[in-house]
């Protein structure tokens, strides 16, 4: 593997681990702005509902029989038409009013039921799977949680837009970094170009054969080095020569090495030395 | 009582299921509910606390026969009702207004128990001051077989009230000194006065050739008044209360609100606003305090004497007119307006 | 460009002049490089968050105005009642007040107004109340009455508010108009938050960007600078060196080639030189000279083998950090969560006490750590170090309640200090040539770097996923340091007990070093009070008071980031301050005091940006102090280091401040206990100042031989 391809490869490394965790932040703070507006608008809804009903129960009226109640909470429904339900419930946790048909009567959730008893707070609030309820104590004159209100949010559109925004990041994450590896490549190649040459021109300043056609591939910058490299092992080169010249001379074809070693650069050396 | 208050739970759900049209299904059919004998003793027949109260038991399903006894402002006759109550064996007795409720009960220190219930568990309601009148020691615990509600609104809850109206700065208080409901009164909205900021200024009501308040002072009174303040109070006084038509016409005429503790001056004459315990409540907080006895089979003596947590504000829409002074829209919310002209509120 | 030519074009002589032109040539292509990767990373980041702000816009936008109009609504029925009760529009008292109330919750709603039917205003609320006064918003309410007001509840949108009505009827006609303007940049305002996580998360990039690179160039730059150098020299000469062949790919098969040309030579050189050998002198001398000229007479070492580099360890190291930094920002918030009460012990201390146990655990495995690394090799204590590292990370992340969790974290002790002690012995036997304490700073800034890097990422993680996600996210990043160091770290055993192992400290040197007044003083009026300051205010109550103000365990792990961030940038500059201008002791002095004041401050600044200010003082305080006061070390232990050596006279003073660490998160949640958080911070770093004024007066002589000195 090419060193600018290991630089690249770790580039994009750091790519991916940014563009992934902004990814998932975007992610993550789209669906807590989404709840949170929700949460709020809902509460408007649920307050002012609570009011009205309260207010009513002031008067005197018994819970068990406000008969503005269901237009109270058809009135609120309209705010929003992707609210499921709201129901108005006895303290026995028994339906007394909704916007749902047949559900009067009916007990509510017994886990809307304990968290409403749990909260000390006038209002509470529980996430199911599937829903979103927004809680409300009612209280009347002389005694607190004479019953209360509940709003039923379906979570399924909320979760449908979260999801779509999910896949459009991730969409978006991955052109992108399509597109910024395209660009990193560019600038790595262009930023190491240096360092493949460097190591080509440097193993060619060593190994220059004189050829002619390897002077071309010495960078301009390395030209000087190779040129007085190249002097020092041909000098080195002869001098090794003339050695083992006399050595041969005087030990015999016996002592000669047998490789090809000096034979194979000799013309080299020559060449080198002709032109200084 | 646990026998009979487990009964009266069966009961209860029986009814409610039937009355509902689904199909709960009972383990068993509840045994008939033998009803409480509940005897309500009125001094001036049965008006919104009475109604309260039968109505919250109605509304809780509980089985109770109300026998009811007006004793139509005759004291001479709470004797012969204690000798009923006993020969009825009642399970239950109501008292309204003290006057009634010492015939029934006494002063706790001077009971006589021939004369006196001290058997059968009583709830009184519409009592102004029940430790001032002797009726219980203590609001805590009554020490005693009896229990029962307040109805007076306390002046601090008062003046915050008064302003979330408006910001006023000085109010105007005319009481007469030999009412000493009327003086407590007074001592206690200057300290709760001093500490929102309040200046108030009072003037007493002069007495007449035979030593009594004098009713006709009332329109000089509250027009000398009116120059030094912006808010006439009418906190519990008898006197004021009997005149009411008088002192609310002449603060009318100077242009000056009147605020009452009570729902009276405000719905029968010409006071523009009032932090009120509605008498209704009250009946349905008595009636309350007596389900605990019946149903649950608390004992009186341990059971504190309380008021409604919530009251009411009223706003007579008449005198706002008149005044141009009209509630604030937040306080329309809550508040209970009455007296409107033509069609009336949504 | 051209300097670099010129540089070629006059080939220096002398080596060490070959050394820094390869070098400074390195540097640059590095600094090149991170600065491809920096623009590529922050490009894509931009270019991300530009598409994510769209997305946001349309999505979020609709939403914030349909919550506008339900206000509204309700709002329009409220004055409907008033008008009811024959109250006029105009009359209408307590408007603004009550509008107030309405949209309190909602800051993006930037005013509320009534209309009468000619549009004109007649009550209004809000920071841009004078805008609804617009003449603009006027033309519309007058277009929505011509349009019989069947147009209600669409959105106008202009260029700075989203507007929406709502009528308000009495009579069945029309009698005036609620309108609501929400802030057009209401999105973007959401979005700012997410600005500070970005730039974390880009510089969390970039630290780790770098650290890879570190090691990925390691592979290609170190043979390009041996290579480069060998060239110079041989163009200069010395045709006798060769380069270690261990680098793979395009390196390696430059330096075979390389070592091949050159390899020939020196072969035939060391051939001819045995063929001399007996024959007559004059040919040996001349074969002498031929060596002495080319420097064929020396042979080189190292050739063959990869030798140790720092490099190696700073990867695997800076990964473990990472990974065991991730709980810094959360863990008392953890704890508080696993809390049962006891009878025996107070909610705050059992909260600090994990802090204060794994403290513990860190010093009393320490010295066995050195033993171990010393007898088995870095490389394998590394890896056995993450057994316990791992266990600790998974059981804290199961862990049903406090003692189980103090258990986890106490393996995890176990496994840092095995870790960081490999990773620091390798490095400082590679550092031999180097010099050590360049070694050293090496060591400690990827401590730095990953404790930035840890604290920051592991407080978004658990914000958003959970506290025990990030236990097991950090044994998954263990593990794989694991695999780095079983990869990258290379083999190795040292000579048992070698010259520079520091002898294991005796009794008697604890006793004697604590007969020295200044070196008492110095470590129990900074050392320790220092430590004290870190565990029991940074780690133990920072999390828990910013808690306490309602802030996420991102914004703590950024408040907590400081520390690091400090140190890192700070602290060079101060040692460096210290060493030539020899006020060290000032700086310990100074250093000292501003930790204690730091925790003072809270007693008046009792908010988020309090916490932060005091964060900033007290970092600046240690990364100016903490290097100043081993530096002084030598100058107030001279005679116990003339008998013991720097290094066990340094150790024993770790050793004792740890003391500190173990004992901070105690001190301080007793405080807290007793006083509250305001104030029981104030009052221990009340103690802190207090006790750093005695400084000077007890080591504030400076003796001259060492003054003197360099």
């Amino acid at each position: 593997m090419s060193s600018a391809t290991k630089i690249m490869i770790t580039a994009l490394l750091s790519l991916g681990f940014v563009l992934g965790l902004i990814t998932l932040l975007n992610y993550f703070k789209f669906e807590s702005s989404l709840a949170a507006l929700t949460d709020r608008r809902l509460a408007v809804i649920a307050d002012n509902t609570q009011d009205s009903i309260e207010a009513a129960v002031n008067l005197g009226l018994n819970l068990q029989n406000l008969e503005s109640a269901p237009a109270v909470l058809q009135r609120a429904r309209a705010q929003d038409g992707r609210i499921e339900a709201l129901h108005v419930f006895g303290a026995d946790g028994r339906i007394l009013y909704s916007t749902g048909t047949g559900a009067v009567g009916d007990a509510i959730d017994p886990a809307w039921l304990s968290a409403a008893r749990q909260t000390g707070a006038r209002s509470w609030r529980v996430s199911t799977d599937t829903a979103l309820v927004t809680g409300r104590r009612l209280d009347s004159s002389f005694a607190q949680g004479i019953g209360g209100l509940a709003l039923v949010y379906p979570v399924a559109d909320g979760a449908m837009r979260v999801a779509a925004m999910r896949d459009d990041l991730i969409g978006a994450a991955l052109l992108i970094l399509l597109a910024f590896t395209l660009l990193g490549a560019v600038g790595t190649t262009l930023a190491l170009r240096h360092v493949g040459r460097l190591f080509s021109g440097l193993t060619h300043a060593v190994e220059d054969t004189g050829s002619g056609a390897s002077g071309s591939r010495i960078p301009p910058s390395l030209q000087a080095v190779a040129a007085s490299l190249q002097t020092n092992l041909a000098q080195a080169r002869d001098q090794l020569d003339d050695m083992e010249a006399i050595l041969a001379a005087a030990g015999g074809p016996d002592r000669r090495p047998a490789t090809g070693d000096a034979g194979a650069h000799g013309p080299v050396v020559r060449g080198v030395g002709a032109g200084e | 009582m646990i026998r009979r208050a487990a009964k009266t739970v069966g009961f209860a759900l029986l009814m409610l299921a039937g009355s509902l049209g689904h199909g709960v299904v009972s383990a068993q059919p509840a045994p008939p509910q033998e009803p409480y004998k509940v005897m309500m003793v009125l001094w001036r027949g049965c008006e919104d606390a009475c109604r309260g109260f039968q109505d919250y038991l109605a509304g809780q399903r509980i089985p109770v026969d109300f026998l009811v006894r007006d004793v139509n402002q005759d004291p001479m006759r709470f004797p012969n009702l204690v000798a009923e109550a006993r020969a009825l064996d009642v399970d239950l007795v109501m008292t309204w207004g003290t006057t009634a409720t010492l015939g029934m009960v006494g002063q706790y220190d001077h009971v006589d128990p021939d004369l006196h219930l001290t058997d059968i568990p009583v709830v009184f309601m519409i009592v102004t001051d029940p430790v001032g009148a002797r009726v219980v020691p203590d609001l805590e615990r009554s020490g005693r077989n009896v229990s029962g509600t307040l109805v007076v609104v306390p002046e601090d809850v008062q003046m915050r009230a008064i302003q979330t109206y408006r910001p006023f700065k000085r109010l105007g208080i005319i009481y007469n000194t030999d009412e000493i409901n009327a003086v407590v009164s007074v001592e206690r909205v200057r300290k709760t006065a001093a500490e929102t900021g309040l200046t108030v200024v009072t003037r007493e009501v002069p007495l007449d050739a035979n030593g009594q308040p004098d009713p006709d002072s009332l329109p000089g009174l509250v027009e000398d008044l009116a120059d030094e303040v912006d808010l006439f109070y009418i906190g519990s006084s008898s006197f004021i209360l009997v005149h009411r038509d008088v002192f609310t016409r002449a603060a009318l005429a100077s242009g000056v609100p009147v605020a009452a503790a009570g729902e009276v001056p405000v719905v029968e004459s010409d006071a523009l606003m009032g932090l009120v315990s509605r008498y209704y409540n009250v009946g349905r907080l008595t009636a309350a305090k007596a389900e605990q006895i019946l149903v649950e089979g608390k004992a009186p003596e341990d059971m504190p004497i309380e008021a409604l947590s919530r009251f009411s504000f009223i706003v007579n829409m008449e005198v706002a007119h008149e005044l141009k002074l009209y509630p604030p829209l937040g306080l329309l919310r809550f508040a209970e307006v009455i007296k409107v002209k033509q069609g009336g509120a949504p | 460009m051209t300097g670099r030519t010129t540089d070629f074009a006059h080939p220096p002589a002398p080596e060490a002049g070959h050394t820094d032109t390869a070098t400074s040539l390195m540097v640059r292509l590095r600094i090149r490089v991170l600065i491809v990767t920096l623009a590529l990373i922050v490009g894509a980041a931009a270019a991300l968050s530009v598409v994510a702000h769209r997305l946001f816009e349309q999505q979020l936008a609709p939403e914030v105005t349909r919550q506008a109009a339900t206000v509204a609504e309700f709002l329009a029925a409220d004055v409907e009642r008033a008008l009811g009760y024959g109250i006029a529009i105009e009359d209408l008292v307590g408007v603004t007040e009550h509008f107030e109330r309405a949209s309190a919750p909602h800051p993006e709603m930037e005013y509320v107004a009534l209309h009468d039917t000619g549009g004109k205003l007649l009550q209004a609320i809000g920071p841009k109340t004078r805008d609804s006064a617009d003449p603009a918003v006027e033309r519309m309410v007058k277009r929505q009455m011509a349009a019989g007001g069947t147009g209600f509840g669409e959105v106008t949108h202009t260029h700075e508010y989203y507007i929406v009505m709502a009528p308000v009827r009495h009579d069945g006609r029309v009698a005036g108009i609620i309108s609501i303007g929400v802030d057009a940049s209401f999105v973007q305002t959401q979005l700012a938050d997410l600005a500070y996580d970005i730039v974390i998360i880009l510089m969390v990039a970039l630290f780790i960007a770098f650290e890879i690179l570190v090691a990925v160039t390691a592979g290609v730059f170190t043979p390009l600078r041996e290579l480069y150098e060998l060239t110079l020299q041989a163009a200069a000469g010395n045709l006798g060196r060769r380069v270690p062949a261990w680098a793979t790919g395009e390196a390696g098969a430059a330096v075979a080639r390389v070592n091949a040309v050159l390899g020939s030579v020196q072969d035939r050189y060391r051939r001819i030189a045995a063929a001399t050998d007996g024959t007559a002198t004059a040919l040996q001398e001349r074969l002498q000279e031929i060596g002495r000229r080319f420097g064929l007479d020396r042979r080189e070492a190292g050739a063959a083998g990869r030798p140790l580099s720092a490099v190696d360890a700073r990867l695997p190291l800076f990964v473990f950090v990472f990974a065991e930094e991730l709980q810094k920002s959360f863990l008392p918030l953890y704890v508080k969560q696993l809390y049962r009460p006891v009878d025996w012990l107070s909610p705050e201390l059992l909260i600090g006490l994990p802090i204060s146990v794994y403290m513990l655990a860190l010093a009393l495995t320490t010295p066995f750590a050195g033993t171990w690394v010393d007898r088995h090799g870095a490389r394998r204590i590394f890896t056995l170090g993450l057994i316990p590292a791992v266990a600790g990370f998974i059981g804290s992340a199961f862990a049903g309640d406090l003692f189980q969790l103090l258990a986890a974290r106490t393996l995890t002790a176990i496994g840092y200090a095995m870790i960081t002690i490999a990773a620091q012995g390798y490095i400082a036997r590679t550092a031999e040539r180097a010099g050590r304490a360049q070694g050293m700073s090496v060591f400690v800034g990827v401590l730095m770097a990953g404790s930035i890097c840890g604290t920051a990422i592991g407080g978004i993680v658990a914000a958003r996923l959970g506290y025990e996600v990030v236990f097991l996210f950090a044994a998954g990043l263990a593990a794989f340091a694991g695999v780095l160091a079983l990869r990258m770290l290379s083999p190795d055993r040292s000579p048992a007990g070698g010259a520079d192992a520091p002898a294991r400290p005796t009794f008697r040197d604890f006793a004697t070093l604590l007969g020295n007044r200044r070196f008492l003083a110095l470590l129990l009026l900074s050392a320790i009070p220092a430590k004290i300051v870190l565990t029991g205010f940074l780690f133990y109550a920072v999390p828990l008071y910013l808690t306490d103000l309602s802030a996420s365990e991102a914004e703590i792990g950024r408040v907590m980031m400081l520390y690091s961030l400090m140190i890192i940038f700070v602290g060079p500059w101060a040692s460096r301050f210290a060493d030539r201008s020899g006020r060290g002791r000032m700086l310990v002095f100074a250093g000292t005091l501003a930790s204690g004041l730091a925790m003072v401050l809270l007693g008046w600044f009792t908010d988020f940006e309090g916490v932060i200010v005091a964060v900033a003082v007290l970092s600046l305080g240690h990364a100016i102090s903490i290097s100043p006061q081993i530096a002084l070390i030598p100058e107030i232990c001279r005679a116990e280091i003339e008998r013991f050596g720097q290094t066990t006279v340094l150790g024993l003073l770790r050793m004792l401040e740890r003391g500190g660490s173990v004992l901070g998160p105690l001190l301080v949640a007793y405080m807290i206990a007793s006083f509250g958080y305001a104030e029981g911070l104030a009052y221990t770093g009340g103690g802190v100042a207090l006790l750093s004024l005695l400084l000077p007066l007890l080591i504030g002589r400076r003796s001259r031989p060492f003054g003197d000195a360099p």
